[in-house]
């Protein structure tokens, strides 16, 4: 109906995954490179000059970084994450529900009853049993939310593929002898993908937000690599010493972010109608 | 239908299990209890008799297998810390996590539908643009940020509401709980609120979206035709129709409410099983964690259990195919 | 769903009439009368002898005593022992008051403490039989008097004793849950036990025939809030009168705000950095480009020194601090038992830090990960980082590994930090340094938290002679001359001394306590 929101969404994801694209040309420091940072410039204001004159748009944070290149590198971060979580769980839910779609009997079951179970199980949990178990780190962040989400596609796929395999041209070509994986990859793939990207557009916003929530919850990326939700929570130590800013600025980029990835996604659900729907 | 739900208990059962081993082997694996349980100064001497006090000497294998015997006799093990069990401390917690959890579907169930059902109602007023687009603000924010934003302006700044903590002095019909005082229901509203917002985007969408579509069928313009009157047509006629699935997502999103109350336990210190499961993760109390996921899945299991029962007395259609 | 609105009208009804005739707890007292205290940590049992950790003993610091207390400088003072003297060098005796009885009014004789020193000493899961372990025979020799033997000759048999809360011969045999539901909660303490609500708080009325100085209030309320904001929060919102554990964060805007006050000491607790000095190469340092090392550069004194000289605790103390610890020189607090006043803080010099790493032949620096908890000391992690800007500043390219304590405690007791960070807390320079950096010897205790892995015979030595040492002012030159020859060798980088810090409300009073310990007892208005 809003072609104008949709495209007023698509720019503001663009212009922040620009944003942080090009972060490094962006920012005015490497926030990753502790030896660029100084105490002697850290918890700054905006705008207020450290002692050797100095001043930050955004301020700094309590290890000298300025917020703007970490808030610009958290968004890689997040975005990082984000991605590399939903395009694995996309893969990892394909996979699972054609095979379940396809196998039928055992196969099919155990599949359902993994997905009920992951369905049923909130993902909060399921990412903090693991990365207590795991260990901090980025990649262990990834697979924590990938674990927390394949089952959302998985469902996904497999009621589609199930539409299209009782649909009459999958078995015109099972006529045609057409071998298995050329159904798969020409027929079934192709129509699952516009529903589950649908899915992957919402569940995106989800895993970014988990990722915050857990590093929140110290179970998150390396202190020194800091996500939004790192810096968010770093920045929430020092609210009642009145500085603001180190926590509210992420929390606003981090809104920014999930915000225009659900209006992309909302979008784009509406647009592929009842049949996209999750 | 009876084969049907014996089945489902069985797999509930090996999903249990499953649980259990894996939770065991994890907590088992990020290290040792006796590091956070004995004191700097003891011996290895001191350590290793705690460790045996604690059956901690012995395989994981016959650990786990132990504990399978145990459990089987209703003992889930005592906490490594407190020295009590460790299903009596999860019930003891229990309350005030469902009292969180409730209040928080309440205020999103009570502020929602309605909501969502004027939304949908005067879908092309700019009052309905900006709520659906709070609502998807709500979605947007991470219930932490929330909290914290919370605290800082109703306790700290205005001191409206104290910041955390929980207050069940009170006594409603005999139980001590926060609905017994005003000073209970003042400690539970932030972090009720907090704990409801993401809930509540989500059902105005959701009843938005499905009150839209009820809006159109032949049967509600018949009635609008029939000239009943709108908050009969709305309460009523619509309600009944997006009520089934209503409680579906409700009774589904309860069971995440229990769980995401992780978070807000930990912001607002409110002594619930979240708060209770991070402490014994942090410090490697294993049999609390594995007491507090049992509990859990058993309870998300009775919950799904109720939906689809509430489904059955609500829908007809549904009654006559039996439980599918 | 049709009923919907007739049926929630009397619910609603009921609802407040059963908030209206809720009737208020006896528990729960008016808010005027009882002291509101948020503690950082949560008692996990009222046992007094089942776990030894500081929360667990902060609680039971209010319900019981001990034959010998500490007071808020660490000194020893008499407890429920009036005086006490050697014998001979294997043997004490304890004069005991006299005009002790428990809080269910029963006369507090020897027969409680050596049913207590019993209890402790067989209680399954016991944390304290370590206290207990030398004291070989313990005899009543008439009601308030009782002697005790010890293998060889043991000079902390006193300090000992500290640990060992005495509670009633008539509940030595009762499980720690009668004392948590509070029938067997029954001690000599300065507060009777109200109610235990694991994980939310403890209640506690005066005791109102204390053979010490009495509560100034009559009722108590220990608040378990473990989150630091949210206990600064409480304290802001006017829920509680007191906190303990104050975050530094808070400190500028708690002490310039008129409506509360704040109470600090230096506590008993270091921070330093153990420093992995095996021959074999720690896996955590690399050369620049990558490749493993041949020498494990910590093993040259010369680079320790310039990690230490790295340091700008200062600033670390200012920016991530707030102020609220103090640059340390030693391995003790000072004041503690052993602190050696003549060591000096290492200074901050980056340029004198990188001739030193030049001079031991790393002018192109190396590659380091420090490692840190982030959940167990104020600003650990933060604190982390912030090293390690210093350190790649000089050269050292450092990177952080931080993790929750109940991680970093079992990878560190395995050997798998090159730099690790800890906090100390101790009564006595010669027991620190025997944990710390005696050469690790399981079967005696020695060196049982030597990450360090340091090993100097001289060190031992004089360690070992410190503890023969009957004469006190000998033993403390002893302690002194073996915490300087550990530091001037930098067998170890301290960091700081931690505050202690409450927050009050204004008009109220705490004798702050270098061992951290919160008594509501001691609080006066």
């Amino acid at each position: 109906m809003k072609p104008r929101a949709f495209s007023l969404a698509v720019a503001a994801l663009g212009l922040i995954a620009l944003a942080a694209l090009c972060a490094p040309w962006l920012a005015s420091q490497d926030p990753h490179d502790l030896a660029q940072l100084s105490l002697a410039h850290a918890r700054l204001a905006p705008f207020e000059a450290a002692p050797d004159g100095r001043w930050y748009l955004l301020g700094t944070d309590d290890q000298g970084r300025d917020m703007t290149a970490a808030i610009l590198y958290g968004l890689r971060t997040s975005l990082g994450v984000g991605l590399s979580a939903t395009l694995a769980a996309l893969a990892i839910g394909l996979i699972g529900g054609l095979g379940a779609a396809l196998l039928r009997g055992w196969p099919e079951a155990l599949i359902l009853r993994l997905v009920d179970l992951q369905l049923s199980f909130p993902a909060i949990l399921v990412a903090i049993v693991l990365i207590a178990t795991l260990g901090e780190g980025t990649g262990k962040v990834v697979s924590a939310v990938v674990i927390a989400q394949w089952a959302y596609y998985a469902r996904t796929a497999r009621a589609v593929a199930r539409v299209e395999i009782e649909r009459g041209y999958v078995a015109a070509a099972r006529g045609l002898a057409l071998p298995q994986w050329r159904i798969v990859l020409f027929q079934l793939i192709p129509n699952c993908l516009p529903p589950m990207l649908a899915v992957a557009t919402v569940q995106m916003a989800a895993a970014i937000s988990l990722e915050a929530t857990l590093s929140f919850l110290g179970l998150g990326v390396p202190l020194t690599r800091p996500s939004l939700g790192l810096l968010i929570a770093n920045g929430a130590h020092y609210v009642f010493a009145g500085q603001y800013w180190m926590s509210l600025a992420p929390g606003v980029a981090l809104l920014a972010l999930i915000l225009s990835i659900q209006c992309v996604g909302e979008q784009w659900v509406e647009r592929l109608g009842p049949q996209g729907q999750p | 239908m009876l084969s049907e739900a014996a089945a489902r208990l069985l797999q509930s059962l090996l999903v249990l299990l499953t649980m259990s081993a894996v939770v065991f082997a994890g907590v088992y694996l990020i290290g040792n209890p006796l590091d956070m349980l004995i004191p700097p100064q003891a011996s290895e001497l001191e350590r290793a008799q705690a460790g045996h006090a604690l059956g901690l000497d012995q395989s994981l294998i016959t650990q786990y297998l132990l504990f399978l015997q145990h459990a089987l006799e209703g003992n889930l093990g005592r906490s490594f810390f407190s020295n009590s069990p460790a299903l009596g401390l999860i019930l003891d917690r229990l309350p005030a996590t469902i009292e969180l959890a409730l209040s928080a579907a309440l205020i999103a169930v009570g502020l929602g539908v309605p909501i969502g059902i004027g939304c949908a109602w005067y879908a092309q007023r700019f009052g309905t643009r900006v709520l659906l687009g709070l609502a998807t603000l709500g979605f947007s924010v991470p219930t932490f940020w929330v909290g914290l934003l919370l605290i800082m302006l109703f306790s700290v700044q205005l001191q409206w509401l104290p910041s955390g903590g929980r207050d069940a002095s009170g006594h409603l019909f005999g139980i001590a709980t926060s609905f017994g005082s005003w000073r209970g229901l003042s400690h539970l509203l932030l972090p009720a609120i907090s704990l409801a917002l993401f809930k509540l985007a989500l059902l105005i969408r959701l009843t938005y979206a499905a009150t839209r579509e009820v809006l159109q069928q032949d049967f509600i313009l018949a009635a609008r035709a029939r000239g009943v009157a709108l908050p009969r047509l709305l309460g009523v006629h619509v309600l009944r129709n997006i009520g089934v699935s209503l409680t579906q997502v409700i009774g589904l999103e309860f069971g995440a409410l229990v769980a995401f109350s992780i978070v807000t336990e930990s912001v607002f210190a409110w002594p619930g099983m979240g708060k209770l499961l991070i402490d014994a993760i942090n410090s490697l109390d294993r049999p609390v964690v594995v007491a507090y996921l049992l509990v859990t899945v058993t309870l998300f299991t009775a919950i799904n259990l109720v939906v689809d029962l509430i489904a059955l007395v609500l829908d007809p259609r549904l009654r006559r195919a039996g439980l599918q | 769903m049709v009923c919907h609105s007739m049926t929630i009208r009397p619910v609603l009804g009921l609802f407040m009439v059963a908030l209206m005739l809720g009737a208020a707890d006896p528990g729960v007292a008016l808010a005027g009368d009882t002291l509101r205290i948020g503690m950082a940590a949560e008692a996990t049992t009222l046992d007094p002898h089942a776990l030894n950790i500081a929360p667990n003993n902060a609680i039971g610091w209010h319900l019981f005593d001990a034959l010998t207390h500490v007071d808020e400088r660490t000194r020893l003072v008499p407890g429920l022992a009036r005086s006490w003297h050697v014998v001979s060098p294997t043997e004490w005796e304890f004069r005991l008051r006299d005009d002790v009885q428990f809080h269910d009014g029963s006369a507090f004789e020897a027969a409680d403490v050596i049913a207590s020193i019993e209890r402790v000493r067989r209680l399954p899961n016991g944390q304290f039989s370590s206290f207990v372990q030398r004291l070989i025979d313990v005899r009543a020799v008439d009601r308030h008097t009782i002697r005790i033997r010890t293998a060889t000759p043991y000079a902390l048999v006193p300090l000992d004793l500290n640990s060992v809360f005495i509670i009633s011969h008539r509940h030595a045999e009762a499980p720690s849950a009668n004392f948590d539901q509070g029938s067997a909660a029954v001690g000599t303490g300065p507060w009777r036990l109200t109610r235990f609500e694991r994980g939310e708080r403890v209640l506690l009325d005066r005791n109102e025939h204390y053979w010490g100085e009495q509560a100034h209030w009559p009722r108590a309320e220990m608040r378990m809030i473990s989150g630091e904001q949210a206990r600064v929060a409480a304290l802001l919102g006017g829920d509680l009168d007191m906190i303990e554990a104050v975050p530094g964060s808070a400190v500028v805007r708690l002490r310039n705000d008129a409506r509360f006050t704040l109470a600090q000491t230096v506590s008993w607790r270091t921070l330093f950095f153990h420093l992995d000095q095996r021959a074999q190469v720690p896996a955590l340092i690399r050369r620049t480009d990558g490749s493993r090392m041949a020498v494990n550069p910590l093993t040259d004194r010369r680079v320790r020194l310039a990690l230490a000289a790295a340091i700008d605790r200062e600033a670390i103390i200012d920016k991530l601090l707030d102020g609220t610890a103090r640059p340390a020189s030693n391995l003790v607090a000072p004041g503690v038992f052993g602190h050696d006043d003549s060591l000096a803080v290492p200074r901050f010099d980056p340029a004198a830090a990188r001739r030193l790493l030049a001079d031991a032949g790393y002018r192109a620096g190396f590659n380091l990960t420090v490692a840190a908890p982030n959940n167990r000391y104020p600003a650990d992690a933060r604190i982390a980082q912030a090293v390690a800007a210093m350190f790649s500043r000089i050269g050292v390219r450092t990177e952080v590994a931080s993790m929750p304590i109940n991680v970093y405690l079992g990878r560190a007791r395995r050997g798998e930090f090159a730099v690790a960070l800890l906090g100390w807390g101790s009564f006595s320079g010669d027991l620190a340094l025997r944990s710390l950096l005696a050469t690790r010897d399981p079967s005696r205790g020695n060196g049982t938290w030597n990450w360090s892995y340091y090993h100097s015979a001289d060190l031992d030595a004089m360690i070992e002679r410190a503890f023969a040492e009957l004469d006190p002012d000998r033993r403390a030159a002893q302690v002194r001359a073996a915490m300087h020859l550990a530091m001037t060798d930098q067998a170890v980088i301290p960091l700081h001394h931690q505050n202690a810090l409450w927050a009050l409300r204004a008009g109220l009073r705490y004798r702050a306590r270098t061992d951290e310990f919160t008594f509501a007892h001691h609080v006066t208005d």
